[in-house]
């Protein structure tokens, strides 16, 4: 067992907890969720001027060849600096697949754009009806001379209003919710019949709902397998839930640390109400959720780099189960130890509440995950 | 980042594997140190004090082996828990005792020939007067029946500010009364009266102020051990019973709490192998592996439904052979009465108070 990082890790660990502490103050955030990209454009561009964009990315394909890890290490201060730019959709998400299902002519279209920043995609997988379940698609991709017509619609699509690029899941062939059947698309998002429309999320992001009506794609538009593209969407989801995980293991850390700080200097019957031992035991509580899911980071990152199957996905699934709970935990005890300062938008507490209860949601909640993890 | 074990580490698992395969010992919990075949085989094989560095005697076990010894004797072993005598009473005597006395006791504990009661509780009830003479009472105490040595603490008569002595004397000694009560575990607690009794020089280890900082061995890293065994115990019911979807799914709630909690014992680990500062306090392990241990526990208990209900003990005192038809649901009259035992045994350690300290503890830090 080793829980130590190399040295480069520690550098770029280092270089986005200073970004965060010096450039990412919450005021300015609550100013750039209200604009009308929804994110920092100049943040985008110091991001992809540091290398970020281009961490989970092999040398060969522009990128700097890191892992799960590194992932891990730049979502985690994210998180504790509730980052909006849409790191997770682009780079995680729609990069992701490419990376994992992308032919190399696939990868050299589409990834430099988005390791220098000029492309912004986003990961089209989310049906109404569907719920959590990846492979429960009404959405059609019918075979049409060499190519393939779209047809459908895809909910809550995290970047969809600046996506530039689209990753969609279609059904090929096979029964509404067969794993068999389910194929990959990139479709580009100013394409005849595609359309949006777009809305703010509460947590501060931006994401759309968007309709496919006759969308014509060519051969070349199929990401990966087809008919096989189920595998392929899982290990881009189990990415993710890696990433959003340790995006709440930072949300976490930023509420018990204010929480303590805030219990130190608050005053109720003459001495701080951190001198109230039930008060002491529930921020213990706190510390003790915030560790068990970094816990659980750690080895669902070491995991996945040591190879994607059952052992890294019933990992991740834990890791899900426990971040939900402890999300959710950790923040209502951070608003209601700050008392009605905890419910106030201009106290940066709720918008962490927020974000680790969006967190919960995405990429299937704590039952649906137990259930897997129970499964694998 | 390396999840898995170096090759040195891996041979030393291996080698812990072999020799727990091999050696058994009979009974359960504290009785194991009972067992003289366990006590040699662990002699022989270099485990008999294994968290001992080697300037006390021991093997001078690096914290990943110690921490791969423990989390393996508790998988392994029914309610295994360390001898006082090595775990507490040698570590002392190493620390704070004189060569005479270091000399006299080591080589016996380390022999695994000579067994102690450490009783650190409630020392303000024991008194030692100016004429070495014990008087008072010790409370709480477990394994006084089979041991042979005591170590403890009492004040100092008369001391202002309060000064406090460390001993240690036979447990035959004139003037000690043992008195004995049930636990809720079903084994048995005492209470030590001392009338009178006398205190030789060469029993008193020293004398301390209010603080002492001594380098005892945490026996917290390895507890998840316990709780990898009580999930294994649950998914043999589970595999014997009828659909119970509330059951798996809190037994999958209760896995993943186990998963933390080894996730947990292996980052603390791991930072005292590099010899950097832990993450977070040891206390967060024992609150954590004491919750787990209770959940795992009582999922255990609410598996066997109806054959949760009947009374160890008699059980044992009829002899009367299994309840219920052989192996109906995997429970036999033996496996229930340890694994009932070990879920009032969990309990009653947190009614003690030490898990509502530790929690203090930590809150404080």
């Amino acid at each position: 067992m080793d829980f130590s990082f190399t040295d480069e890790q520690t550098l770029l660990e280092e270089s986005i907890a200073r970004f965060i502490q010096n450039d990412y103050a919450f005021e300015n955030r609550q100013k750039v969720i209200k604009s009308e990209l929804g994110y920092s454009a100049d943040h985008w561009s110091t991001f992809a001027e540091l290398g970020w964009l281009g961490v989970p990315f092999s040398e060969a394909d522009g990128g700097f060849g890191g892992g799960a890890v590194e992932s891990m290490l730049m979502l985690e201060n994210f998180g504790r600096g509730l980052v909006v730019e849409p790191y997770l959709a682009t780079v995680v998400l729609a990069g992701g697949a490419l990376k994992h299902g992308g032919s190399t002519e696939q990868k050299a279209a589409h990834l430099p754009g988005i390791v220098d920043g000029s492309t912004q995609a986003a990961l089209a997988y989310v049906e109404p009806q569907g719920r959590f379940n990846l492979a429960d698609l009404k959405t059609t991709a019918k075979a049409d001379g060499d190519g393939f017509v779209l047809n459908g619609y895809k909910a809550v699509v995290l970047n969809g209003p600046a996506a530039q690029t689209l990753i969609v899941t279609a059904r090929t062939s096979g029964e509404q919710r067969d794993e068999k059947g389910v194929s990959l698309f990139i479709v580009a998002a100013d394409a005849e019949g595609v359309s949006r429309r777009d809305y703010p999320t509460v947590d501060g992001l931006r994401a759309s709902e968007i309709t496919f009506d006759n969308v014509q794609l060519g051969a070349d538009a199929l990401l990966g397998e087809l008919d096989g593209g189920y595998a392929l969407i899982e290990q881009v989801i189990d990415d993710g839930i890696l990433a959003v995980g340790a995006e709440a293991v930072g949300c976490m850390e930023v509420l018990y640390k204010d929480t303590v700080e805030y219990c130190k200097t608050r005053e109720q019957f003459g001495q701080p109400i951190g001198k109230f031992q039930v008060l002491q035991h529930r921020m213990v509580d706190m510390f003790m959720e915030h560790e068990q899911s970094k816990s659980l980071m750690y080895m669902a990152a070491m995991r996945l780099d040591e190879g994607y199957g059952p052992e890294a996905q019933k990992a991740v699934s834990a890791f899900k189960v426990q971040v939900g709970k402890s999300g959710r935990f950790v923040g209502q005890n951070a608003v209601q130890l700050h008392g009605g300062m905890g419910m106030t938008d201009e106290l940066n507490i709720g918008h962490y509440f927020k974000r680790l209860t969006i967190i919960d949601t995405l990429f299937g909640n704590v039952d649906f995950h137990l259930k897997r993890f129970g499964r694998l | 980042m390396r999840r898995t074990l170096s090759a040195a580490d891996q041979a030393f698992y291996d080698r812990v594997q072999a020799f727990l395969q091999a050696h058994r010992p009979l009974g359960t919990g504290a009785d194991i140190w009972l067992d003289p075949a366990w006590c040699a085989a662990l002699c022989e094989a270099g485990f008999a004090v294994p968290d001992w560095p080697r300037d006390w005697g021991g093997p001078g076990f690096t914290a990943t082996q110690k921490f791969l010894w423990h989390s393996a004797c508790c998988e392994r072993i029914e309610g295994f828990c360390e001898s006082p005598a090595v775990a507490l009473a040698g570590p002392i005597l190493a620390q704070l005792g004189d060569a005479q006395m270091q000399k006299r006791h080591l080589p016996e504990i380390r022999q695994l020939r000579q067994r102690w009661v450490v009783a650190l509780a409630e020392p303000a009830q024991l008194e030692l007067n100016q004429e070495r003479r014990l008087n008072g009472r010790l409370a709480w105490l477990t394994g006084v029946a089979d041991s042979h040595q005591l170590l403890s603490i009492a004040r100092l008569a008369h001391a202002q500010p309060a000064r406090w002595a460390v001993f240690c004397c036979p447990l035959d000694r004139a003037g000690i009364t043992v008195h004995t009560r049930r636990s809720l575990a079903g084994g048995e607690v005492f209470t030590l009266e001392f009338a009178a009794v006398s205190l030789q020089n060469t029993e008193l280890v020293c004398e301390l102020g209010e603080v002492a900082l001594l380098n005892l061995p945490s026996h917290q890293l390895g507890r998840s051990g316990v709780a990898v065994a009580q999930l294994s115990q649950l998914d043999r019911v589970l595999s014997t019973l009828s659909e119970e979807p509330d059951l798996e799914t809190k037994r999958d709630t209760a896995a993943v709490e186990v998963e933390a909690l080894k996730a947990m014992e292996a980052r603390y680990v791991d930072a005292l192998q590099r010899g950097v500062e832990p993450p977070f306090p040891l206390q967060l392990l024992a609150l954590k592996s004491a919750s787990v241990e209770q959940q795992v526990g009582s999922l255990l208990m609410d598996s066997f439904g109806y054959y949760a209900l009947p009374y160890p003990d008699l059980w044992l005192q009829h002899n009367e052979g299994p309840v219920g038809p052989a192996g109906a649901r995997g429970a036999t009259q033996a496996w229930l009465e340890r694994t009932v035992s070990e879920n009032y045994a969990s309990v009653s350690r947190d009614l003690y108070g030490k898990l509502a300290q530790e929690q203090q503890d930590i809150g404080e830090h």
